[in-house]
C-alpha cells in the first residue's frame, strides 16, 4: 500500500518540531499576493508598518472625496461585493455597504442568520454558491475566530476576503479606522501613550488595535481592566497591564473605551454594572488625569453610564463620531487595495499564458 | 484467513528481549504461538518466510482508548477503522463508550465487540469500555456487572461529567466492589465550556476560547482522592499536562493503584501547531505547551506513562470549518509507524515505546506481559523504520482525512501484523 519514495527531502514526520509557522507568518502568506500587496484583509498581524501607512494614506485620500457633492469613485465599477454577516451588526454593516457603493461596486447583503445556514447548509457550500454567482469580494463577519482565515485559505482563495470581525480574533478594519482617527488628530504615532479600557477578554477590536499600534510605533500601550476581563498572557502582545483607572490613565494621549456587554454579569465575570462603572467607568474627573488634549474613542455602540459618562462621550475630547465617518474611508481603502491585489497575480499569469502561445 | 496451524519464520529481525536488550535473530511461529527463537525446531517447514533484516519486531500493540464509530457513514465505518488499527500493529483495542449508540448495555457492547466471519473485527481483539452511568448522563449507574460480563475491560465516562460528586462517589464505590477498572479522561466540563485550545498567550492572540490546564488537573486531583477513598482502580487516559502527571506520580509514590497514559497526538504536537487555525489540531483534551509535551515525553521514556491512540476519524465536512466550529479529533492509526520513528528520532528508546504500547497496557488489563519469546501468543508487528510513503487516500485504511502529515511523505511503515498467529495486516509470502 505504501508508495516508495527516493526523494532526498526530509520526511514530514522527521522534520524539526520548530518548523511550525507562526501565526503572523501564516496569516501574512494568506493575505498578501506574490508582490507583497494585500489580496485579502484578515488580520493586522504580519502586515508591515509601510503597508499600514499605505492603507491610512489611501483612506485619507478617500476622506477628501467624501466631502464632495458626488461622493462615488469608479474604482470597483462592475465588481460585486457580498456582505456575509453571520452575526448581527448595524454600524459595521452599514459602513461597509456605503463604502462599497461609494466605490461604485454592486453590493449585496446576506443576513446569514436568517438564511441558508439555518437550513443546514455549511459555510463552505454557502460560499461556493456565491462564488458561482461571480462575486469579487466577500465581507465576512462570523462568530468563530479564524473564520475569515478559513474562507481565504481553504474555501474561496480567489475572492478578496475582508474580515469584518471573527470571534474574538480580529476586527482589522475597525483597528484601521481607529488608527486613521488617531493619526488625523495626533499627526503621528511615535511618542503617544494609549490606554485601552474594559472588556479586553472578549474584544477582537482590542486585539487588532494593540497589534496595529505596536506596528505603527506606539511604545506605551496600556490595558486597564479587572483580571476577569483580561485574557491570559495579554502582556505578550506588547502592552502593560493596569487594574486601576487612576494609574492607567495618567498622562495618556488616547483613551479607547470598550463596550461592556450586559451578559458579562450573568457569566460571573463581574458583580454589577454599578461596581464596574465605579471602578472602570470613564468619568469627567478621571479624564482630567490624561493629557489636556486627550482624545476619547469608542468602537460603539456605547453603554452610557456603564463604561462611559454621557458628558465624556458627548464632550469636547470625544472623537467617537469621527470614528464613524473615518470608518467609511478606511473600509474603502482596504476594499480597493485588496481587490487590486487579488487581480494583480491573475493579470500576470494570463499575460504569461498569452506569451506562451506566441 | 490463514489456517491456524500456519508456520511462519521471521529471519534477521531485531526486538527487545526479556532483559530489555536489543536481540537480533529468528522467530518461529506455529499456529497461535511462538514455538522457537533462533533455533529452528525439528521438521519445521515454514509456510511463510519473512526477511526482517533492518526491521524491528514488537509483540503487538495494545490501545487503551480509541473512538470506533457505532453508526457507519459512507467513508468511516467500524471496518475501516479496525483495519487501520490492524495496519498500525495493534492486536487489541479498547473503545470509548462515547459513541453512537452509547455503550451502556450488554447488547450494545456485544454489537461493537462483535465478530463476524471474514470482517476486520474478527481479526482484532476489541474490548469496549462500558459507560459508567446510563447514557453517560452522569445521573444513574449503568449495569456495570452486566457490562463486565459482556466483555468490557473497564468503565468510563469519556468526556461526559458526573452530575455531581455524590454520583461519582456512588459509581466509584459500586465499581470498586467488583474491582472494576475505571478509565478516566480527566476533564472538567464547566471549566472547558466553549473552549477549543490551550488557554495561553497564543489562544489570547488568536482569539480562541481557552481551556485552562486546571480543567484537567483539578479533575485528576478530585478523582485521585475519590478513588483512594473508595478503593477504585483508576487509569487516566490522554493526560495532556505536566501538572496532571505530577499529581499522578505523587499518588503512585504514596502507593495508590493508579496508572496513566498520554495520547499519540500529545506526544507528537504542542499548542503552537494550532497557530494556523488548522482544524486538524483541534483535539480534546487540547494540545498543551512544549514544556508539557517534554514532561510527558520524559515520563514515557522512563516507563512511567503509557501511550494510547485516541484515534478518531472525523468526516471531512466536519473538519472543513472554522477552528472552533470543527469537530475535534485526529486519525492516528495509519501513521503510527511513522509516529514511532519520529518519537524514536526525538529520543524515545525502542524499549520505552514497547513498554508504553505493549507491556504497561497489558498490565492495566491484567494480562501477561507480551514479549517475543517461546510460548507467548504469536502477536507480532514488524516495523520498517526506513520505508517512506505518502499519507493520502490511497495509502490509508481509515475513512477519515484528518491524519497528521496528510499528503506529505513520512518515514516508517508496518510490514505485517500477526494477531494470535493470524495475518491481520500485510501479505503472506509463499516460499
Amino acid at each position: 500500500m505504501s508508495n516508495d519514495l527516493d526523494d532526498s527531502d526530509i520526511p514530514a514526520n522527521l522534520q524539526s518540531e520548530s518548523d511550525t509557522c507562526t501565526s503572523s507568518d501564516c496569516i501574512h502568506r494568506v493575505q498578501l499576493n506574490s508582490q507583497g500587496k494585500l489580496k485579502h484583509f484578515i488580520s493586522i498581524e504580519g502586515l508591515s508598518k509601510q503597508l499600514l501607512t499605505d492603507i491610512l494614506d489611501t483612506a485619507d485620500s478617500f476622506i477628501s472625496t467624501q466631502n464632495r457633492s458626488i461622493k462615488t469613485v469608479p474604482l470597483l465599477r462592475g465588481k460585486t461585493v457580498v456582505n456575509l454577516f453571520f452575526e448581527n451588526s448595524t454600524r459595521t454593516r452599514s459602513t461597509f455597504e456605503l463604502a462599497a457603493k461609494r466605490l461604485s461596486a454592486d453590493s449585496l447583503h446576506l443576513d446569514i442568520t436568517t438564511s441558508s445556514t439555518k437550513k443546514g447548509e455549511s459555510l463552505q457550500d454557502t460560499l461556493w454558491n456565491l462564488r458561482a454567482m461571480h462575486s469579487d469580494m466577500f465581507i465576512v463577519r462570523h462568530p468563530n475566530s479564524g473564520a475569515a482565515h478559513f474562507v481565504a485559505s481553504q474555501v474561496t482563495p480567489d475572492i478578496a476576503i475582508i474580515n469584518a470581525g471573527d470571534g474574538r480574533h480580529a476586527h482589522p478594519t475597525q483597528a484601521m479606522l481607529d488608527m486613521l482617527t488617531i493619526r488625523r488628530h495626533k499627526g503621528q504615532f511615535e511618542g503617544l501613550s494609549v490606554a485601552i479600557c474594559g472588556d479586553i477578554l472578549h474584544s477582537r477590536v482590542a486585539r487588532s488595535e494593540i497589534i496595529a499600534l505596536n506596528t505603527l510605533g506606539v511604545r506605551d500601550i496600556r490595558v486597564i481592566a479587572p483580571n476577569t476581563l483580561l485574557p491570559k498572557g495579554i502582556e505578550t502582545l506588547g502592552v502593560s497591564v493596569f487594574h486601576k483607572m487612576d494609574e492607567g490613565l495618567q498622562d495618556v494621549d488616547v483613551i479607547i473605551m470598550l463596550r461592556l456587554q450586559k451578559e458579562r454579569m450573568d457569566s460571573a465575570l463581574l458583580p454589577s454594572t454599578s461596581e464596574y462603572f465605579h471602578l472602570f467607568g470613564l468619568s469627567q474627573a478621571r479624564l482630567g488625569l490624561a493629557k489636556p488634549d486627550v482624545i476619547v474613542m469608542h468602537p460603539g455602540p456605547i453603554n452610557r453610564g456603564v463604561e462611559i459618562e454621557s458628558a465624556v462621550a458627548d464632550g469636547p475630547s470625544s472623537v467617537i463620531l469621527d470614528q464613524v465617518s473615518n470608518g467609511i474611508a478606511a473600509r474603502m481603502a482596504v476594499m480597493a487595495m485588496a481587490l487590486s491585489g487579488q487581480q494583480q497575480p491573475r493579470t500576470t499569469s494570463s499575460g504569461l499564458e498569452q506569451g506562451s502561445h506566441v | 484467513m490463514k489456517h491456524p496451524n500456519t508456520r511462519i519464520r521471521i529471519d534477521h529481525g531485531t526486538w527487545i528481549n526479556q532483559q530489555g536488550q536489543d536481540h537480533q535473530g529468528s522467530v518461529f511461529i506455529e499456529g497461535d504461538r511462538i514455538v522457537a527463537i533462533d533455533q529452528e525446531p525439528e521438521a519445521f517447514e515454514a509456510d511463510d518466510v519473512i526477511n526482517a533484516l533492518g526491521l524491528r519486531l514488537f509483540p503487538g500493540f495494545i490501545d487503551l482508548f480509541s473512538y470506533l464509530p457505532g453508526v457507519n457513514n459512507a467513508e468511516i465505518t467500524r471496518e475501516t477503522e479496525i483495519q487501520a488499527a490492524c495496519a498500525a500493529g495493534f492486536v487489541q483495542l479498547a473503545c470509548t463508550p462515547e459513541t453512537d449508540p452509547i455503550l451502556d448495555s450488554g447488547a450494545k457492547v456485544a454489537r461493537i465487540q462483535g465478530t463476524t466471519e471474514g470482517t476486520a473485527a474478527e481479526k482484532l481483539n476489541i474490548k469496549a469500555l462500558g459507560a459508567m452511568t446510563q447514557g453517560l448522563q452522569g445521573l444513574q449507574l449503568s449495569n456495570m456487572h452486566a457490562l463486565h460480563h459482556n466483555g468490557c475491560i473497564g468503565l468510563s465516562q469519556g468526556l461526559k461529567p458526573f452530575a455531581n460528586l455524590l454520583v461519582m462517589r456512588r459509581a466509584f464505590e459500586y465499581a470498586a466492589t467488583f474491582d472494576f477498572l475505571y478509565v478516566s479522561v480527566p476533564w472538567l466540563a464547566e471549566l472547558s465550556t466553549e473552549g477549543c485550545a490551550n488557554e495561553s498567550a497564543l489562544s489570547t492572540r488568536m482569539g480562541l476560547t481557552g481551556i485552562p490546564e486546571v480543567a484537567e488537573s483539578i479533575a485528576v486531583a478530585q478523582q485521585l482522592l475519590m478513588a483512594k477513598a473508595f478503593g477504585l482502580r483508576i487509569h487516566f487516559t490522554a493526560i495532556s499536562c505536566k501538572a496532571s502527571l505530577e499529581l499522578i506520580q505523587n499518588a503512585q509514590a504514596s502507593g495508590q493503584k493508579v496508572t496513566a497514559d498520554t495520547s499519540i497526538a500529545h506526544l507528537l504536537f504542542h499548542d503552537q501547531f494550532v497557530e494556523n487555525f488548522n482544524s486538524l489540531y483541534h483535539i480534546r483534551p487540547p494540545l498543551r505547551t512544549q514544556e508539557d509535551q517534554k514532561a510527558l515525553f520524559a515520563a514515557v521514556n522512563q516507563g512511567q506513562l503509557m501511550i494510547s491512540s485516541h484515534h478518531k476519524a472525523v468526516e471531512s465536512a466536519e473538519k472543513a470549518q472554522p477552528f472552533a466550529a470543527s469537530q475535534p479529533g485526529m486519525c492516528l492509526y495509519d501513521t503510527l509507524p511513522a509516529t514511532l520513528v519520529a518519537l524514536h528520532q526525538r529520543g524515545l528508546s525502542w524499549k520505552a515505546l514497547q513498554q508504553a504500547l505493549c507491556t504497561l497496557p497489558a498490565g492495566v488489563l491484567g494480562a501477561r506481559s507480551p514479549t517475543i519469546e517461546v510460548g507467548q501468543k504469536a502477536n507480532v508487528c514488524l516495523l520498517d523504520p526506513h520505508k517512506r510513503w505518502i499519507v493520502n487516500r490511497d495509502t490509508v485504511f481509515s475513512g477519515g482525512d484528518n491524519h497528521p502529515w496528510w499528503h506529505q511523505s513520512v518515514q516508517g511503515a508496518n510490514v505485517l501484523t500477526l494477531s494470535n498467529g493470524r495475518w491481520t495486516h500485510g501479505q503472506p509470502r509463499k516460499i
